[in-house]
């Protein structure tokens, strides 16, 4: 019997996300404000209790709001996300037991962060050992040291950068959506309002124009009147 | 930066463990309440009545959808964990293949392709990430409901009991006025 398509999803979301749960908070997090703002332009709409100019405020700030969080939230957590993690995979901000475990294979003239750069990153190092058995450079007792704690070191790595990339979601997320978001929406919302009562202006009547005809021509003695 | 520091490390990897969308959105709501409603209320743009009534709405949407939106998560992932028991099948130390404990664990990933790195040590940690994360997909999903049935009516019970607040206020300040 072929795989239907709800059990391929939660195959999906195993490979997708189960290491990197940044990466779920952010996709997931991004999909949830959608919903979340289309629902809070109906809950403005249909509240009796708001007189109809602020409405014509607060629908196009929720809009602008929900707009701009969604594209902030997204752009903003996933450039730091990214951050978080080439720091981390560049070995700028790495635990002493993952540099411990690199230092095995490192030769003795180089610096630990120019030997992770000219081999690709820290996860590309370890995912070498553990898969291939094999380092480039790497004698018989360093490759043997290094294959027999290959797995640790990947745990170790893997919670560490997982952590990492979870701290700087979270503190991007706040940036975004509580710091950039209502300034930017409050800009872009009062702008709204502003060209609306603009418009609103222009449409009333500038006083009144005498626009009648008279059915019947005055008597001459009243010819001397004009209005 | 080489990091030796225990409790620096324990509380990165803590971050890593337990936090998902449920702890995510309650820190988010935390600061917003602290934030939003002050950045609304000085918002020179707009006249003064309009300022009210707009940290009022955003408190109340605040407090409405943190409130809902962790409940709705919390139970999410509670219900992912009951329905996704498993039993693993392994080749040495590596776990080559899922499979359900029973017929009701729906959110078992049978399917999954697991990687050379999955291993015995590691992968009740991964499946642990694993629940959470479905369990935040699957309460995106229920908020498309709950969004316009729990979180509408809320925000607009909260929102105009806020603005009769700000308002009845308001009207006692300039009382006080008019009397001095």
């Amino acid at each position: 019997m072929s795989p239907n398509l709800f059990e391929r999803g939660i195959a999906k979301a195993w490979e997708y996300y189960s290491k990197d749960v940044g990466k779920s908070l952010i996709h997931w997090g991004s999909v949830g404000w959608v919903f979340s703002s289309l629902a809070q332009v109906f809950a403005i709409a249909i509240n009796n209790n708001i007189d109809k100019k602020e409405k014509k405020f607060l629908i196009p700030q929720e809009l602008a709001d929900g707009a701009v969080n969604v594209g902030l939230y997204y752009t903003i957590t996933q450039a730091i996300k990214s951050l978080g993690d080439s720091l981390v995979d560049s070995g700028s901000f790495i635990k002493k037991d993952t540099a411990d475990f690199l230092n095995i294979l490192k030769p003795e003239n180089t610096g630990l962060k120019e030997f992770i750069k000219t081999n690709g990153g820290v996860s590309s190092i370890i995912s070498k050992i553990q898969h291939e058995k094999n380092f480039p450079g790497a004698d018989v007792s360093q490759l043997n040291r290094a294959v027999s704690l290959a797995d640790r070191a990947a745990d170790s790595f893997s919670h560490w950068k997982n952590g990492v990339g979870t701290l700087f979601t979270i503190l991007a997320s706040v940036l975004a959506c509580n710091v950039i978001t209502p300034y930017c929406r409050n800009r872009i919302a009062s702008t709204f309002q502003h060209h609306h009562i603009v418009r609103t202006e222009a449409s009333k009547p500038s006083g009144i124009k005498p626009d009648f005809a008279l059915k019947r021509p005055l008597p001459s003695a009243f010819n001397g009147f004009r209005i | 930066m080489i990091v030796n520091n225990k409790h620096l490390i324990n509380a990165v990897e803590w971050a890593g463990k337990k936090i998902n969308s449920p702890q995510q959105r309650f820190i988010l709501g935390l600061t917003a309440i602290a934030i939003q409603p002050v950045i609304d209320f000085t918002n020179k743009n707009v006249d003064r009545d309009t300022r009210e009534v707009s940290a009022a709405r955003t408190s109340a949407k605040i407090i409405a959808g943190t409130s809902v939106g962790v409940l709705v998560r919390w139970a999410c992932i509670k219900a992912v964990n009951a329905f996704s028991g498993y039993d693993i099948k392994t080749e040495g130390s590596k776990v080559v293949k899922i499979l359900k404990k029973s017929k009701k664990d729906i959110f078992t990933p049978t399917l999954a392709r697991l990687a050379d790195d999955v291993t015995v040590d590691n992968f009740k940690h991964l499946y642990g990430n694993h629940v959470k994360n479905l369990g935040s997909i699957l309460a995106t999903i229920v908020m498309i409901g709950t969004n316009f049935l729990v979180d509408v009516p809320l925000t607009v019970l909260l929102t105009n009991k806020f603005t009769k607040m700000v308002k009845s206020h308001d009207n006692a300040s300039k009382e006080v006025k008019n009397e001095s």
